[in-house]
């Protein structure tokens, strides 16, 4: 990228101050001798000038949200599995695991050989299904984003390794497979045998 | 330009330990600031309450993820915004853009009606950006984040904070040119 297009990409961040010693420099240099330049740091200025006017009063009213989130605080427990206004991927990982305890106390009433059916999610016939390993620090957000797009059904997970199997449907999967190994939050992922 | 705030982080390693008492505390100290934030990336006043207390209440409960290899208030401030994304995207923004603001009431002093004109034109010109490139300005103008900083609090590359706000900035300023043009015409 030449001078002055990197110039004009820094000069919100030479307004506010806080450009390394380096690119002020650089920056300082290129606008005594650039007219374009002189020209776009007066628009950012301006900006900067709206943002920073005097502001009317705070939104909302501390008083009643800290009394709410007080008493909030009480009733929620650290490192709990479901935040009060939760994640989509850790509603649907309660509601597998939910589903998969139900299946399995409801054999223990079944009698033998008989044809039953459970409330469990079978996996579709033929469905292939792909074993997904996230990143350290990936968030549940993420995760669920992820998983839960349409066509994918989330079987189980993570396992104790950290491992989600999700169903993609019918299909080889090898072209999600790529993409999915291409993004930054995916640690691992292939096509179950 | 934020530094490292050795009160804050002290407050976030008592919470650790389960202390409401400095939870309390660390509230108190980023309410304006999310406030503020949420408000400019959501622009509903009417959820701003209830998304404050969301987000401190992720703090609270991912306390002990805090690695201590940023600021806390990078990290804070990234929980915010990924927060506020989720709900800027479910809400229709043309519906935002028309009067979500207070009445200006009989009451109001001069320079207050002055203040929230200010925050509404503002508000306007936001409302004209994507929620991605409204948090990068937000985040370099109001709240003076470096480039960096503004990197790690969404969780996006340097230039891609860089061309959001290029992005930004040529449509604000194409607002400005077009509002100016509306002042003038007879």
């Amino acid at each position: 990228m030449n001078q002055h297009a990197t110039v004009a990409e820094l000069l919100p961040w030479f307004v506010n101050g806080t450009l390394n010693e380096a690119d002020h420099a650089l920056v300082d240099k290129h606008l005594k001798v650039c007219e374009e330049c002189q020209s776009d740091l007066e628009q950012v200025l301006e900006m900067s000038a709206m943002f920073n006017a005097e502001k009317s009063d705070e939104i909302g009213t501390q008083n009643a949200a800290r009394k709410k989130f007080e008493a909030a605080l009480a009733h929620t427990k650290k490192d709990s599995l479901f935040e009060p206004y939760g994640s989509s991927a850790t509603k649907v990982m309660a509601s597998v695991a939910g589903v998969f305890f139900i299946a399995a106390v409801s054999m223990l009433f079944v009698p033998d050989e008989t044809t039953f059916t459970t409330m469990s999610r079978s996996e579709p016939n033929h469905a292939t299904v792909l074993q997904i390993v996230f990143r350290d620090g990936v968030t549940e957000d993420s995760i669920g984003d992820i998983l839960m797009t349409e066509g994918r059904i989330l079987l189980s997970g993570p396992s104790r390794l950290g491992v989600y199997r999700v169903s993609i449907g019918s299909g080889p999967g090898d072209e999600l497979v790529r993409k999915l190994a291409e993004d930054p939050r995916v640690e691992f992922v292939e096509v179950e045998e | 330009m934020p530094k490292v705030n050795a009160q804050e982080l002290q407050l976030l390693k008592a919470t650790i330990s389960d202390d409401h008492g400095a939870m309390m505390e660390l509230y108190d100290l980023y309410y304006p600031r999310l406030t503020r934030f949420l408000y400019r990336l959501v622009q509903d006043p009417e959820v701003i309450e209830e998304l404050v207390n969301d987000v401190m209440l992720a703090v609270w409960q991912k306390s002990a993820q805090f690695r201590g290899d940023s600021n806390v208030s990078t990290w804070i401030l990234g929980i915010a915004y990924r927060k506020g994304l989720d709900a800027a995207r479910k809400m229709n923004r043309y519906r935002q853009i028309l009067g979500q603001f207070t009445d200006i009431t009989s009451t109001e002093s001069a320079s207050e009606v002055e203040k929230i004109n200010a925050d509404r034109d503002l508000n306007r010109l936001l409302g004209n950006l994507s929620t991605d490139q409204r948090a990068v300005a937000v985040l370099s103008f109001e709240f003076g984040y470096s480039y960096p900083e503004i990197a790690e609090i969404l969780d996006i590359p340097v230039n891609t904070v860089k061309t959001r706000m290029y992005y930004a900035r040529r449509t604000m300023q194409s607002s400005l040119a077009k509002e100016a043009r509306r002042g003038e015409a007879p």
